[in-house]
């Protein structure tokens, strides 16, 4: 059953179709949330706010084909708001907390000449890339996150973002760039990260 | 020395989503052209190290609950589905339940008394008793009455027995002290007799005394006499 579907079958009253589109969503939207605000908490939280929100307002979705990007649209703007409001907190990472007894805070090399001297675990990897990524400018880092691990295409990001393709491949260019950038720093090669794999 | 080559299109490339023809072309120009050969393995280099973080489950399991909907509006829905004549019948006996049961809080009361409607309406009720209903009850009242007074008799009794006691004893008291006092007294009578009988006793012991020194002084003089 098609998300079209499932949509015209929760306006008709049926409250179990809208669960089935939630079940579809929640791990994409949730991925994408946590990605975005790497903290384990705060994702779920937002993702929570975001299908509360999709509850209250899917009746006023014109266009239901287009219901994906209003979705990522709606996660955007919650974890813009979240991010602005928390600007200047210090969260508690509920991962930190959770995990830890496995949290071992990566040490970045500050200079070329020294490197990570061992390959990283996954849980290190994740911790290195939600750093990373927090590095760059939200722009950017939303672009990544909805190309490399959301695998949308570039037209329906920027349908999404109500930007230009052109701006959001320039965005994407420019925030792997950093990416890179930031690892060579690190002298993180990429048998530190596969190696282990 | 840079490229003029568009960054838009590696990242094209990168992420494939461009046509055949621009792909062969790209691919060829990297093959000869350093600077966009070194991005296309930088960015690809990244995008792979991107690509080691994988996506984990939400563990939130979300579930929506359909909001109950005011009873009005059940109720409202359920006359709309039924047809017009059964929707007036339902209506009209609601309206009648309600009316009696107005009527039943209000103490509605009819009673044709000679001929003329009597119609009252009390916010308590009123008691109607018949004939019999009275006769008993006074009897009743009466009953209660009698055993009241019984009652109250008898306690009067009690009390009174009570009192008389209570004086008999006040009086016995009296008259015992009174009977104590006047003993006391006749005590103090008697020991002031016996004490002026003992004065008197003495005074007279003296004087014979004195009487019998005289006698013998007489006598013992008589005799030196002779």
């Amino acid at each position: 059953m098609t998300d079209v579907e499932l949509i015209n079958r929760f306006l008709d009253g049926n409250i179990n179709a809208f669960n089935l589109l939630v079940k579809r969503w929640e791990k994409p939207i949730y991925n994408f949330i946590y990605k975005n605000v790497s903290n384990t908490c705060i994702a779920k939280d937002i993702c929570q706010k975001t299908f509360i929100r999709v509850y209250m307002k899917l009746h006023k979705l014109k266009d239901v084909n287009k219901f994906s990007s209003w979705l990522y649209k709606i996660a955007i703007n919650l974890c813009r708001d979240e991010q602005r409001k928390n600007k200047n907190k210090n969260y508690i990472s509920c991962d930190q907390t959770e995990n830890e007894e496995n949290y071992t805070p990566i040490q970045l090399a500050t200079d070329e000449n020294t490197a990570p001297d061992k390959i990283l675990d996954k849980k290190q990897i994740e911790n290195l890339l939600k750093e990373q990524l927090q590095k760059i400018p939200e722009e950017q880092r939303v672009v990544i996150i909805m190309k490399q691990y959301q695998d949308l295409k570039f037209r329906e990001i920027a349908d999404i973002l109500d930007e230009p393709i052109n701006t959001v491949k320039s965005r994407l260019y420019y925030g792997l760039k950093a990416l890179k950038n930031n690892f060579k720093k690190a002298k993180l090669t990429k048998e530190v990260f596969f190696n282990e794999m | 020395m840079k490229c003029k080559e568009n960054p838009e299109k590696l990242i094209s490339l990168i992420y494939d989503e461009i046509n055949e023809d621009e792909k062969k072309r790209l691919l060829e120009h990297i093959k000869s052209c350093n600077s966009c050969k070194k991005q296309y393995e930088e960015l690809m280099y990244t995008k792979e190290i991107l690509d080691t973080w994988e996506d984990k489950d939400s563990e939130m399991n979300l579930v929506f609950a359909q909001k109950p909907e005011p009873w009005w509006k059940r109720v409202s829905d359920n006359i709309k589905a039924v047809s017009l004549p059964k929707r007036f019948a339902l209506t009209f006996s609601a309206a009648m339940v309600c009316l009696f049961l107005l009527l039943s809080i209000f103490n509605f009361r009819a009673q044709k008394i000679n001929g003329n409607w009597n119609i009252s309406l009390s916010l308590f009720p009123q008691k109607h008793m018949s004939r019999s209903n009275i006769n008993s009850a006074v009897q009743e009242a009466i009953k209660n009455s009698q055993q009241e007074t019984i009652q109250l008799v008898s306690e009067l009794l009690d009390e009174s027995q009570y009192q008389q006691k209570v004086e008999f004893t006040q009086t016995l008291n009296s008259y015992a002290e009174q009977l104590q006092s006047q003993r006391l007294n006749d005590l103090r009578l008697f020991y002031q007799d016996l004490a002026g009988l003992h004065r008197e006793t003495e005074n007279n012991f003296s004087q014979t005394r004195h009487v019998l020194n005289d006698l013998v002084e007489y006598t013992s003089l008589q005799i030196e006499r002779k």
